[in-house]
């Protein structure tokens, strides 16, 4: 290697992007998953679809949206440039981004297992006299730990992973909204492969670490199934 | 305590009317699978909304449509018993127990879960998780959990599908005597005469939705109110009758005449004949039924009621002998038959050495007649 990487905010950038993104992801999927397992109101399927399509819209659709929705002359975005605060090309714009792409595949997970419950199971609990809200803390969250944690791996590679609706939202301004996978394509355009490389050894290492971790849930999720083994 | 139920739902093309009250300890609920027996005691425990109707115990309403109340489940003092047992699969026996009991203080907490582990019979077990325990264990945790949190109604639903044969008969027995210190109503849904009415009191009979009897479980096994009452109690034979001539019907099904008794008094209820002209009515669109076990293999012909028979086919069970036979003439196949007797092995064998036709007696005394 002739040339190390002498700057690596486009590494600290990118994690604390995917790391924040992933936060709230993980909350609001949890939250919005129960939501909808136990919405027994009308149109579940249009709900359910419409949280699903940032997962299925090509990323530059969801930047477009986006920009509309934050622009100066956005819905929120003009109330926020009345505050004085700009989301577009700033590091919330990053946050932002990554949040809506990854917020489907904590909810997806997280629903998941919430209705691969047995519902007699949450039945007896409420027949037992224990109120919806400690059902859902003592008995749900629990036996759906290993899916949370899957959720949550899960919606970090793909925060860390987006390009799209990064570039278009947050741009490409280096040590404010540059994260690996602009600078990647950055380093590509202007030609500068090696750094290229590096970058992309750095995100296939971590994206491996996820990987990884992944298949440790998935052995967690097997737990109960093996301590009848056992007995 | 009374539990009063009249209550209406319908879920896809079923139409559902369930109306009973009872104040008997035990309730069996007798009917096939899909009559409404589980959804019955769903609507009993709040976990499915009934469409219209009124459930109450003693002053308690748990629902009512006209005053507009619907207690949750968790308002409704019941204890729920699921097939599968519905353990909580990430908690051990005794947090199992003691999770519900919240409202309590802990040294309260640990006393009753401590109390019914004893009762039944689960201690040594406090600390394995469900996945665990063997299918009886499940069930007594189960119960235990119930039992804890010391409701008014108990409702098992077929609490021993899940078991082994071995292990139901234990069970059953471990049940009967939890039921017997229980001070609440207890309802047992089933589809096993036997266990039914091993353990209930009373029993009811639904059908197609609705309560077609309520009644001493004695009545309804041995004097069975209709033919799904009959069929549903067990009883193979069954035939419609048509009055011949005085004192003797025919048996349509069967291909014979038959005498009927003149006076039982377990069937007074359904026929109480003075004059000719009752009896005459009282045949018409009945129907009367024998139990496979209650007919007898004669070696003379009786004064009357006695049929000339031939086997059509036979099958061995573990103790006895089904014998499916042709009235009256040869069977032409093995399917060929009218009525079913079942005899012990040491029985058959007598009879084995017999060349058919063989001659069976139908005791009018045991004669049951349904009307319809």
């Amino acid at each position: 290697m002739t040339t190390m990487l002498t700057d690596l905010t486009p590494l600290w950038l990118s994690l604390k992007t995917a790391g924040a993104a992933t936060v709230i992801t993980f909350f609001s999927g949890i939250a919005i998953a129960r939501w909808i397992s136990f919405y027994q109101g009308k149109g579940k399927t249009f709900i359910d679809g419409l949280i699903i399509l940032p997962m299925v819209l090509p990323p530059t659709v969801i930047g477009f949206i986006l920009l509309i929705i934050f622009g100066k002359n956005g819905l929120i975005g003009q109330t926020l440039f009345k505050l004085g605060i700009t989301i577009v090309f700033s590091w919330p714009a990053a946050v932002i981004a990554a949040t809506v792409v990854s917020f489907p595949l904590m909810y997806k997970t997280t629903r998941g297992a919430f209705e691969q419950i047995d519902t007699r199971i949450l039945d007896a609990a409420r027949t037992l006299g224990l109120s919806e809200w400690r059902i859902f803390w003592k008995i749900m969250l629990p036996l759906s730990l290993p899916s949370l944690c899957a959720g949550l791996t899960l919606s970090f590679a793909r925060a860390l992973g987006e390009f799209g609706a990064t570039l278009m939202l947050a741009g490409n301004i280096p040590g404010k909204t540059q994260t690996i996978p602009t600078a990647i394509y950055y380093a590509v355009e202007s030609g500068d492969t090696e750094k290229a490389m590096m970058w992309v050894i750095i995100i296939v290492v971590i994206s491996l670490i996820i990987v990884f971790s992944l298949n440790q849930w998935a052995n967690i999720r097997n737990r109960y199934t093996y301590k009848s083994q056992e007995g | 305590m009374k539990l009063a139920v009249e209550i209406e739902k319908s879920f896809g093309d079923f139409n559902m009317e369930v109306a009973f009250e009872t104040e008997n300890k035990v309730l069996g609920f007798l009917g096939a699978s899909g009559s409404g027996k589980s959804m019955t005691l769903r609507c009993i425990a709040g976990l499915v909304m009934p469409n219209q109707g009124k459930i109450t115990v003693d002053e308690k309403i748990y629902y009512d449509s006209e005053q507009g109340i619907n207690l949750s489940p968790q308002e409704r003092n019941i204890g729920f018993l699921f097939q599968n047992y519905a353990l909580f699969p990430h908690l051990s026996v005794q947090e199992n127990i003691g999770l519900p009991l919240n409202k309590h203080s802990s040294q309260k907490r640990n006393q009753i879960v401590q109390e019914k582990m004893v009762q039944m019979q689960v201690e040594g077990l406090k600390d394995h998780y469900p996945s665990q325990l063997s299918g009886g264990q499940q069930q007594r945790v189960a119960l235990a959990r119930a039992l804890a949190t010391d409701p008014d109604i108990l409702l098992l639903d077929e609490p021993f599908s899940a078991l082994d044969n071995h292990l139901r008969e234990q069970m059953e027995q471990e049940l009967l005597e939890v039921l017997s210190t229980f001070h609440g109503l207890t309802i047992l849904v089933s589809h096993n005469l036997e266990e039914c009415y091993r353990l209930s009191s009373h029993i009811a009979v639904i059908e197609q939705g609705k309560v077609i009897t309520h009644e001493p479980k004695v009545q309804v096994f041995s004097n069975p109110t209709s033919l799904a009452t009959a069929k549903l109690v067990g009883l193979k034979n069954i035939s419609r009758i048509e009055f011949s001539s005085p004192g003797l019907v025919e048996a349509v099904d069967w291909g014979i005449k038959l005498t009927l008794p003149n006076k039982n008094p377990m069937l007074e209820r359904s026929i109480d004949y003075k004059s000719q002209k009752d009896y005459q009515n009282a045949t018409i669109r009945s129907s009367i039924a024998i139990r496979e076990y209650d007919i007898d293999f004669v070696n003379q012909e009786k004064p009357i009621n006695t049929v000339r028979c031939w086997p059509a086919s036979v099958v061995e069970s573990l103790h006895s002998y089904s014998i499916y036979l042709s009235l009256n003439r040869p069977p032409t196949s093995t399917n060929d038959h009218q009525m079913l007797l079942v005899v012990d092995k040491k029985k058959y064998s007598e009879i084995e050495k017999v060349a058919p036709p063989w001659l069976i007696y139908i005791n009018p005394q045991k004669i049951l007649i349904i009307k319809q």
